[in-house]
């Protein structure tokens, strides 16, 4: 008994010395990083909608916010979810497509100005786009005038430039996990014949399967967040908007600025956004450590 | 064998259906005057074909599709936007020189009281389909112009009806109204400037209105003058007609300055103050903001890498939250929380700090949002280097009998630090760009006073570009704009290609 | 075979293409930018005319971004034909040489002169006028039920009172800027260019620290120590929303945010210290048409035949609660209503200095207001210097 209350008080002690410390920087830093998404919560469930009165548990609690958000038919919250949803599925779905070819390729086969071909594509787009947005309405309204459908105001064009952004850097990032990728299953589909686009599609992507995952959550959230080019081409109608330019609408000028709904709204924006997040937790992490630590 | 037939006939019909398509758009491209969009699609087609049909080389298969992409929408608009660093484009700056001074003119009309409208009727040539405008004025006489050349012209009153419109001309078809409305873009730019120095314009449809231009262009010297003070203007080399006097009229034109923008920022002293601030604080912003968040990241990985915590995992999730929040709603959010004295901050702390308007409070709380949004990465990628120590490295370091802060100063830090430091510089390009915590957050304010302009405390570089191109109260300052983008680039660009040189995916490269 | 289904896929897509190319634009159709949110009811006051003349009318709302390029993309023709804009936007639109001059088009006596002269620059108008909107003072009725001050007295020592029991944390809420510290500015005696029914033609005078200011100037130091103004100076106005202060500066986008907050207020004039009205600036929304357009008859004929009649005036400020420009509009404005309110006193308030030379105003006179609010200088400093950048920025000697 004595022996087992010794293990039992060791062990306690050892807790008190090693662990509980930890749980204590835990809950403070986790307090740091809940802290804006526990006041989105609160102030979306707060009919009153005022910054200064609010609470952290609301003392007027409803749905009013919520219902605000889905009967305003100047401010649809419902479409510009399903625009947000369409432009930033398709775009990251393009952005992992045409990044995976071309790191594939960079990571596979061998040939003069490589490392010239993966910085140029980096550094390039680091030009800051903010000044070219007026170069993109022009070429979108002039697109706009042949193809009404590729025209301001519609979620193709804006589809297209975002499908083609981030290729630099989401081309580093998967050419460092095909680099992981031993050649030698490459080299024993060679011999069985199979050409290079076959060993790319039944061997590459099936093996990457969690790379590709990490790399579409991520261009998705960077395409949510965009709000400039957006706003520039697809224009401020009600219904042409995004979540994040919408949302901002509700927030804009003195006496205007209402954070009952802009809060609601964002909380439903984030709420998918963070399950898939927290869902697909595993492979995010390695994603992001494989390129820090790999050699 | 069967399954690669299939895939090589349908990668013919897609690049046989792709090319199509953008012969198909050149073409109508090319038709609607779109001239680079149409080379574009033609140059793309060509490659196209040329890479998936022709070409050997394995690896432009691949790249292509991104490529053309890239071009379309990143290259081309860097360059168009880049290339406005060597002009004087701002407001009053905007027009092409032709543009210019068809608007001093048109501008310096004044409309001749006395003087009805003249009615007038559209009419195009039979052999060439020219437009000519045919009225009466002045006599019995009707005269003929396509705006280049009058002339009179005699009608056979037959042909005149009672009301007096024109039924027939030899030569020329009448358009009634409904067709001269497909002509409206040609007739709303139509300018009769008859010898007497009267202008004559359509209005509408049917009638010219009559004006007398205080201004007169001579295209053959390239000068304005000024009919009513004989005064003569001509062009500087900032794209204005200034007279000899130095009165400048408007609007100017967009002007090449060569490398004006660039010198401007470092001898004019309205640019160079402000834009010395803006510097030092993005620089500032950025390296505090990564030293912070890889100390913080480094610390909360040390003390998690703990197996004996069993909640570890728990901790990583709550963790990496902000990675998950869209940032522009919680930036937004942020700002909604710093609001002074009503804003949550200040009532949860009883203070009542003016975190937004107060220069070193605002930079504070961009920093907190940014390491808020930054650590969870930080925190990612120590723990993976940290992980990623062989144990053995430790084990040896314990049998020495290194102690614990040793092994930790000694073997664990710098090999964490070599591993992530590539990924460290490429935070700090990112946080050089970083515009929407900026301009969400403070909108780059508290603004300087006294400064020329609206060069905030926590303006970065590329917060306070986009200010001097869109904002009026900064003149749309487009030139100097894009010559601070290129710099801007320039210091994103080198500091990333230092980072890329140290990234061992890039050494495997040869 | 799934890529051979994505090739004829593609094929499919080519051809749909042929079929959206779009028509060449039909004869008649004009686009008209707006500010976001007031699509609909520009939309809805043009349907009648569009359905009697069928000419298309696209009512489009302006991006968020300056002046969303129009200055740019105008001369590139992609600009719309035409475009509203607040009448201060005047001299910089024209100087730009993006749009054309509507005198013309314009029915001068429809307006008040001073709404002429907003929207007049060199002699000529320039835009359509559509709306008046200025500040004035709220008054919350539950704080104050004697209701609006009569005389500046009365509203210090109101709010005095006020704060000194507690009831209130701040006198007057408003944004410590040039814009609404207006009215206060010019009873003190500031005033930004010498005008003359507003019309401003000589920018060489800076009245920023008139010598009436710099005598008065330690008034409005005092006025900020007793908390007459509230110096945390953000955008935010919940201390008049949530009864803690008895008096904001308000304008006819904030009366939904008021009406929403469920207090009881009223509108009025802002007193002046000298007994008089301190008058704000004044205003005005209109069309104006771009230099570049792609159907300038069309659009002209919008402008008399829609743009300038009363009705349309009419309903368009019905619905962003601001004051009709046009006169015959205006007088079917009920007095006491909100928009009557705001639309009487506005009609002695100044029109906003309409010269490109207010951009620089802007920047140094909001400058100084912050350098004021933040404690950095008193008030008769931050003006001096602000008077003297500006001077020298604007090459006055």
């Amino acid at each position: 008994m004595k022996s087992v209350d010794s293990i039992k008080n060791r062990k306690m002690r050892f807790w008190l010395k090693k662990v509980l410390w930890r749980h204590i920087v835990g809950i403070i830093v986790a307090s740091f990083a809940l802290f804006p998404l526990v006041w989105m919560i609160s102030a979306a469930f707060d009919v009153t909608g005022q910054i200064s009165t609010q609470q952290l548990i609301p003392v007027h609690k409803g749905l009013d916010n919520f219902h605000q958000l889905f009967s305003n038919t100047e401010k649809p919250f419902g479409i510009w979810s399903k625009n947000s949803l369409v432009i930033a599925i398709s775009a990251a779905g393009m952005q992992v497509i045409i990044g995976a070819l071309a790191a594939y390729s960079l990571s596979r086969h061998r040939f003069r100005g490589r490392k010239l071909t993966l910085s140029t594509i980096l550094i390039v787009q680091m030009f800051p786009q903010l000044l070219a947005a007026t170069t993109l309405f022009l070429i979108i309204n002039t697109f706009g005038k042949s193809f009404s459908i590729l025209g301001l105001g519609h979620q193709l064009p804006l589809i297209l430039i975002f499908g083609g952004s981030a290729l630099g850097i989401n081309t580093w990032m998967l050419k460092s996990f095909f680099d992981t990728l031993p050649t030698e299953i490459d080299e024993a589909a060679k011999i069985d014949g199979a050409g290079h686009f076959e060993i790319f599609r039944k061997i590459i992507v099936p093996l990457a399967t969690p790379i590709f995952v990490v790399t579409f959550l991520l261009s998705f959230i960077a395409i949510i967040n965009e709000y400039l080019i957006t706003s520039v081409i697809l224009g401020l109608d009600g219904n042409n908007m995004t979540v994040a330019v919408g949302l901002q609408q509700f927030i804009y000028g003195q006496y205007g600025k209402n954070w009952g709904p802009f809060t609601a709204g964002a909380l439903l924006a984030t709420i998918p956004v963070m399950a898939l997040f927290i869902f697909l937790q595993k492979h995010l992490v390695s994603g992001l450590v494989s390129g820090a630590t790999k050699g | 064998m069967n399954i690669k037939a299939v895939s090589k006939g349908s990668k013919y019909v897609i690049s046989f259906g792709v090319i199509l398509l953008l012969l198909l758009m050149g073409t109508k491209l090319f038709q609607d005057k779109a001239w680079f969009l149409a080379i574009f699609f033609y140059l793309s087609a060509a490659l196209i074909f040329y890479t998936y049909s022709i070409s050997k080389n394995t690896p432009g298969k691949y790249l292509l599709p991104g490529v053309l992409l890239l071009t379309l929408f990143h290259i081309y608009p860097a360059f168009y936007s880049g290339a406005v660093a060597f002009t004087n484009d701002s407001n009053g700056h905007q027009l092409s020189k032709e543009q210019a001074i068809a608007a001093i003119v048109q501008d310096s009309k004044v409309p001749i009281d006395s003087q009805e409208p003249i009615k007038y009727q559209v009419l195009l040539e039979n052999d060439s389909d020219k437009l000519f405008v045919i009225f009466k004025y002045d006599s019995q006489d009707y005269w003929l112009s396509d705006g280049n050349t009058v002339k009179s012209l005699m009608i056979d009153s037959k042909n005149i009806s009672m009301d007096g419109t024109i039924k027939e001309i030899d030569g020329f078809a009448v358009l009634n109204t409904e067709q001269a409305q497909g002509q409206v873009s040609v007739l709303q730019n139509l300018v009769i400037n008859l010898e007497s120095g009267i202008s004559l314009q359509p209005q509408d449809l049917e009638s010219l209105e009559v004006s007398q231009p205080a201004f007169v262009y001579n295209l053959a010297k390239d000068e304005l003058v000024n009919t009513l003070s004989g005064e003569i203007y001509t062009p500087n080399d900032n794209g204005q007609m200034v007279s000899k006097s130095g009165e400048a009229l408007y609007p100017g034109w967009k002007a090449n300055v060569g490398w004006r923008n660039f010198s401007s920022i470092i001898t004019d002293k309205e640019i160079r103050r402000p834009l010395l601030a803006v510097l030092i604080w993005t620089f500032a912003n950025a390296f505090l903001l990564v030293l912070f968040s890889f100390l913080m990241g480094l610390v909360l990985a040390l003390i998690f890498n703990f197996p004996a915590l069993r909640s570890k995992r728990f901790y990583r999730t709550i963790f990496i939250i902000p990675m998950a929040i869209p940032s522009v709603l919680s930036i937004l959010v942020w700002s909604g929380l710093f609001t002074a004295e009503t804003g949550v901050i200040d009532r949860l702390f009883n203070i009542s700090t003016p975190w937004l308007t107060h220069p070193w409070w605002a930079r504070l709380a961009v920093l907190i949002v940014e390491l808020w949004s930054t650590f969870p990465y930080m925190f990612l990628i120590t723990t993976g280097a940290i992980q990623a120590i062989p144990g053995e490295i430790l084990e040896a370091a314990e049998i020495d009998g290194a102690s614990a802060l040793k092994s930790f100063t000694q073997i664990k830090l710098p090999l964490v630090v070599r591993t992530v430091a590539p990924l460290l510089v490429a935070s700090i390009a990112m946080a050089l760009n970083n515009f929407g915590a900026i301009y969400l957050l403070t909108g780059g304010g508290p603004t300087f006073s006294n400064s020329n302009g609206n060069a905030g405390a926590t303006d970065i570089l590329i917060s306070y570009t986009y200010k001097l191109a869109f904002n009026a109260q900064e003149g749309n300052n487009y030139g100097l704009a894009s010559a601070l983008s290129i710099l801007n680039f320039l210091m994103v660009g080198i500091i990333s290609i230092y980072g890329l040189r140290k990234m061992k995916t890039m050494e495997g490269i040869n | 075979m799934k890529l051979h289904r994505l090739g004829v896929g593609l094929l499919g897509v080519s051809l749909a293409f042929f079929g959206s190319m779009a028509p060449a634009q039909a004869a008649g159709s004009i686009t008209v930018w707006v500010n976001s949110g007031e699509e609909a009811s520009y939309k809805a006051a043009s349907a009648a005319w569009s359905a009697k003349t069928g000419v298309t009318v696209n009512v489009v709302a302006k991006c968020g971004l300056g002046d969303c390029g129009l200055s740019k993309l105008g001369p590139a023709g992609a600009g719309p034909d035409l475009f509203t804009a607040s009448h201060d936007n005047t001299g910089s639109l024209v100087k730009s040489g993006v749009v054309t001059s509507l005198s013309s088009v314009i029915k001068k006596n429809a307006y008040p002169s001073a709404v002429i002269s907003g929207v007049s620059f060199n002699y000529q108008q320039w835009g359509i006028p559509i709306a008046v909107s200025n500040i004035a003072l709220a008054t919350n009725l539950s704080l104050v039920p004697a209701g609006a001050p009569k005389t500046w007295k009365d509203l210090e020592s109101t709010a005095t009172s006020l704060i000194s029991s507690g009831k209130a944390n701040v006198g007057v809420v408003t944004h410590i800027d040039g814009y609404f510290m207006q009215p206060f500015f010019d009873s003190i005696g500031g005033y930004v260019f010498a005008n003359k029914n507003g019309a401003y033609t000589n920018t060489k005078q800076v009245g920023i620290y008139s010598k009436s200011l710099a005598k008065n100037a330690s008034l409005m130091d005092t006025w900020l120590e007793k908390k007459i103004f509230d110096k945390s100076n953000t955008y935010d106005g919940s201390n008049f929303t949530n009864g803690k202060a008895p008096y904001a500066v308000v304008g006819p986008w904030s009366i939904d945010g008021l009406d929403k907050a469920g207090i009881k207020y009223q509108i009025s004039s802002i007193p002046s210290i000298n007994g008089g009205t301190a008058r704000a600036f004044s205003g005005v929304t209109a069309v104006y048409l771009n230099r570049f357009a792609k159907n300038k008859f069309l659009a002209k004929q919008y402008l008399v035949e829609v743009v300038q009649t009363a009705a349309f005036s009419k309903a368009i400020t019905a619905a962003n609660n601001s004051f009709p420009a046009n006169i015959e509009a205006a007088s079917s404005i009920d007095p006491n209503s909100v928009a009557g309110k705001f639309g009487a006193y506005g009609a002695v308030c100044i029109p906003m200095p309409n010269v490109s030379e207010m951009n620089q105003v802007w920047t140094y006179w909001n400058n100084s207001f912050a350098d004021w609010a933040s404690g950095k200088a008193k008030f008769g400093a931050a003006m001096e210097s602000a008077s003297k950048n500006l001077n020298k920025a604007l090459g006055n000697s």
